[in-house]
């Protein structure tokens, strides 16, 4: 070490110290002689300074007198013998009245700004930081103009909108002169000096962790748990039960479901009643190609209308094949649920040109002219259809309710 | 007692009086926080969880989580005398009749997207730069779980308006519940009371959004600082920077100001965000109402990669004996990012089982430098991101005038293709920057300067790199740990004592992770072999 040059900062200190642990020989404690020296002249000087040390003074400067690069190192090494055997927080309440030096950051060696150099340009950034400081007072004053100067409530929406905006602004000048002149200030005229800082190994000793585990041990063993295992197995039990108290607790969460997911509001003679109008739906009021969301009469309560929305379409008569319930429908026209059978959204999108129903939460698209038989997307299973009639006055009615369950899959569903 | 105390010293003397704490006060204000551009990512999301929490406060002095039905009598004309919950209702009066409440709404849904963003951003941070590592495990499984239960407040948070969009979100939360096998239909049945929607879901989701999910948040963000703290930042290799120090500024006054600053930099530009973007305009979308839904329904970006995941899946269903299992939700919905979400939980232990490397780590990897890894995180990113497109398939189906089928097929099968290409192609490019770091630093910079030798051979002058960037450039670890019959460490007693020999998984995974030949390390030119050949690369 010492036939070294001296490194002009402890950060070099510490690039050397990284050599050195690279080679096995510090670490395993047979360095040079001039390394244990070192340590002695580390632990000398931790020894001999008295109380009152100031932070800066403590740290081992490089260069400084008394404080050979090695120091450093040697605290290194020290580092590196301790790992394993003593924590540095012990070593460091070793010296009660003086806190390690090791825990405060030395001062590393870093290149001037312009601000540090020259006062003018110091001086210039002051007021800048100073002119950033007071943009709050006018992002205040700006937001107190916004919501005295618009009242959204007379004014309408674009008052609303220039009220928001103003406000906006006005705070992002307002915080942002606060931010941004804290952050210049810290860069460009508080200290530039960069640091640094040993880590310190927070792992205990092999001894600290043996007597740990021997405390619990111990304790465990005071407490008889292991021996008295009727009390062991007992409390078990207890505590695996105790949890359980909480289910009748908890039982009004919600009601058993029951058949509830089985059935909905439509029923046998029930009218089809447009969502949108609320006025029930007679044969002709659709043209062909047209489709109406309708819903069972009397019915408001969301509950039950998440269930039985369905969908009034009507096709050219002899349009209908395959999977479809001939029976089920009245010239051309067909009814299905409008819940996917998917994710339960309700299916909004009709395209006219391929009779695709499509949904627009997974893209599941129906074919209603087959049965509503899935075309494509993650659907697995066909739209209900709702069995429809035209009652005697000319409204369509629903002759049942739906024969299968609507909307997504549950376990029960069968 | 005549002697007068400066303030300073009276504050400190006071505060030692009662708790000690001038010791830890003067570490505290001592401590040296390294500095890089990426360290600030965990910043923003700790930033925005402050500004959620004061935008939320002021939220719910107006907000009224009922669903009973009222009609509407606010300013808002269109919705004028329109039937519906008191939770919509107030949420229309928070942005209509509050005076900056539209404000205050943004700031709140802004914060949150950035809330989330800047964790999953952080995050991956933090796994390139391999900052999880022992002994920094825990923090990971802290900062995993805090990325989670953000995402789940999100959630939970734009659910609340009950607006047509976040009811046809509860509703597909509903069909999700549904779909678990046995118990689904009982837990949907708990959950909403009943069935879907009945009328206690905003008010039993209100608490859980505003005190339950927040509280543990809070909890676990200053466990997260905590243990920063006390384990000190990692840094990234440079100068003077080792597994043993600390090098940067003090945390007083630099790094506070920096820090508070910076606080309110990210509250300027989510003020200035909400007063100019507007963001879920819940009037536009109107009521819930289970027969209607808008079309281009979109989550929240956080939630679009399991909805992305929900579009991609096909059509699978089953019935056996009577009992309905819907794997087209149940699949995505649940068991995928439970699989997700528990492999990032474990991320590090999985790493460390693979790698046997139980050394305690300050220094951070150059993503570089683990190329495996990275590629792994490549991987990953891939088939996240081709979830979160198929998420948003409808509304780029639109915009770029493409087949929704396509592109839902493209994704489907491009989960499966695309993640191994990303894995092969990232770690060929960390390979080949390793190389080139290798050629800079025995090679020089390429000056431009031909010289011609007298033997008539031509050759370029190189000029050696600074000294500050061959240490970053040569900080690649000796040699990647290699399990040979048990791990390497110095912390793990355990270990030590029972040396085990590694299943073959494990040393599959292991020689696939590290050894040579798998290892993803570029041949490193060492010693004067390596500088001849250097110069061989370089003359021809």
């Amino acid at each position: 070490m010492s036939d070294r040059d001296e490194p002009k900062t402890s950060y070099d200190a510490g690039g050397d110290i990284r050599k050195r642990l690279r080679s096995p020989a510090p670490i395993s404690g047979q360095g040079s002689p001039e390394e244990n020296e070192a340590v002695s002249v580390a632990d000398a000087r931790a020894g001999s300074r008295g109380g009152g040390v100031e932070g800066e003074g403590a740290v081992l400067r490089g260069g400084q007198q008394g404080a050979p690069g090695g120091g450093v190192g040697a605290y290194e090494q020290r580092f590196v013998q301790e790992a394993g055997t003593a924590p540095s927080r012990h070593v460091g309440s070793q010296a009660a009245a003086e806190p390690p030096e090791e825990v405060y950051p030395a001062p590393v060696e870093t290149p001037p700004r312009k601000t540090d150099v020259d006062p003018a340009a110091a001086k210039r950034l002051e007021r800048i930081i100073a002119a950033l400081f007071l943009l709050p007072v006018l992002g205040v004053i700006l937001v107190f103009f916004a919501v005295i100067r618009w009242q959204p409530a007379e004014d309408g929406l674009v008052a609303l909108r220039a009220q928001n905006m103003l406000i906006g602004i006005a705070l992002f000048l307002a915080l942002g002169g606060i931010g941004a002149g804290a952050v210049a200030w810290a860069r460009g005229l508080m200290s530039a000096q960069e640091w640094v800082q040993k880590r310190h190994p927070f792992t205990s000793s092999d001894e600290e962790i043996d007597g740990t585990v021997n405390d619990l041990q111990a304790g465990i063993a005071d407490s008889g748990l292991p021996r008295r295992s009727l009390i062991k197995r007992s409390l078990g039990l207890s505590l695996g039960i105790l949890p359980l108290a909480a289910l009748p607790l908890l039982r009004d969460l919600g009601p058993l479901p029951y058949k509830k997911l089985r059935t909905t509001a439509w029923k046998r003679g029930a009218r089809l009643v447009d969502e949108g109008t609320g006025q029930p739906i007679k044969l002709g009021d659709l043209r062909i190609g047209g489709m109406a969301t309708v819903i069972p009469p009397g019915v408001h309560s969301h509950t039950e209308l998440a269930k039985a929305a369905a969908l009034l379409i009507r096709t050219r008569p002899g349009e209908l094949r395959g999977d479809t319930r001939q029976k089920w429908t009245v010239d051309g026209h067909v009814a299905y649920s409008k819940i996917c059978t998917h994710a339960g959204c309700p299916i909004s999108l009709y395209e006219q040109q391929t009779k695709h129903l499509f949904c627009p939460c997974h893209q599941s698209t129906f074919d209603i002219v087959d049965g509503a038989h899935v075309v494509f997307g993650p659907a697995a299973r066909p739209l209900p259809q709702l069995p429809i009639a035209v009652d005697k006055d000319g409204y369509f009615v629903a002759t049942s309710d739906f024969r299968e369950p609507v909307g997504p899959s549950f376990w029960e569903r069968g | 007692m005549a002697r007068k105390q400066s303030a300073p010293e009276a504050a400190i003397r006071f505060v030692d009086d009662r708790l000690g704490a001038a010791g830890f006060l003067r570490r505290s204000f001592n401590k040296v926080f390294p500095d890089h551009w990426s360290f600030m990512l965990g910043e923003i999301a700790l930033y925005s969880f402050i500004i959620l929490l004061l935008s939320g406060v002021y939220l719910t002095l107006w907000f009224n989580p009922g669903t009973a039905i009222v009609e509407y009598d606010g300013s808002y004309v269109p919705l004028k005398g329109v039937e519906m919950t008191q939770a919509y209702a107030s949420s229309l009066d928070i942005s209509f009749d509050v005076r900056g409440g539209l404000f205050m709404r943004q700031v709140h849904h802004w914060a949150a997207l950035l809330f989330v963003a800047a964790m999953a951003v952080h995050l991956m941070r933090v796994f390139f730069t391999g900052a999880f590592r022992k002994p920094r495990e825990l923090n990971w499984v802290i900062g995993a779980t805090l990325l989670i239960l953000g995402i789940l407040e999100g959630f939970a948070g734009y659910s609340l308006p009950d607006d047509l969009l976040s009811g046809t979100g509860l509703r597909i939360g509903y069909a999700i519940m549904e779909s678990i096998p046995v118990v689904g239909t009982y837990a949907a049945f708990f959950v909403f009371g009943g069935e879907f929607p009945g009328e206690t879901f905003i008010a039993r989701l209100y608490p859980i959004h505003i005190l339950l999910i927040p509280g543990i948040i809070l909890g676990l963000i200053t466990a997260h600082l905590m243990m920063i703290w006390y384990q000190k930042h990692t840094q990234f290799p440079g100068e003077g920077r080792t597994e043993h120090n600390v090098v940067g500024m003090k945390f007083l006054p630099i790094y506070m100001a920096k820090a508070g600053g910076f606080f309110f930099l990210v509250f300027a530009v989510t003020a200035l965000l909400s007063g100019l973007a507007q963001i879920n305009p819940i009037w536009l979308f109107g009521p819930y109402n289970p027969t209607q839904v808008t079309a281009g329904s979109q989550p929240d970006w956080y939630m679009g990669f399991m909805d992305g995941a929900v579009r991609a899946m096909v059509n699978w269903e089953t019935n056996v004996f009577g009992h309905t299992i819907s794997w087209n939700i149940f699949l995505p919905a649940i068991v995928l990012p439970g699989l997700i979400f528990t492999l990032m939980l474990l991320y590090p232990f999985l790493e460390q089982w693979a790698t046997g490397d139980r050394e305690h780590h300050n220094l951070l990897d150059r993503p570089r430098y683990r190329p495996n890894r990275t590629a792994l995180g490549a991987m990953a990113l891939t088939f996240y991101l081709l979830l979160l497109v198929e998420g948003g398939n409808d509304i780029i189906a639109y915009k770029f005038h493409l087949s929704v089928n396509a592109i839902t097929w493209f994704v489907r099968i491009g989960l499966i293709v695309l993640p191994p290409i990303a894995f092969m192609v990232t770690r060929r490019i960390c390979l080949g920057l390793q190389r080139k770091d290798d050629e800079l630093v025995h090679h020089g910079v390429e000056t431009g300067t031909i010289k011609r030798l007298e033997s008539g051979e031509f050759v370029e002058v190189t000029a050696p790199v600074s000294e500050p960037t061959k240490v970053v450039l040569t900080s690649r670890p000796d040699e990647a740990p290699v399990l040979v019959g048990a791990p390497v460490g110095d912390g793990d007693r355990r270990q030590r004592l029972r040396p085990r020999k590694p299943g073959v998984l494990r040393r599959w995974v292991n020689r696939f992770m590290v050894e040579e030949g798998g290892d993803g390390h570029a041949r490193r030119p060492s010693g004067e072999a390596g500088d001849e050949q250097a110069k061989t690369l370089t003359r021809h």
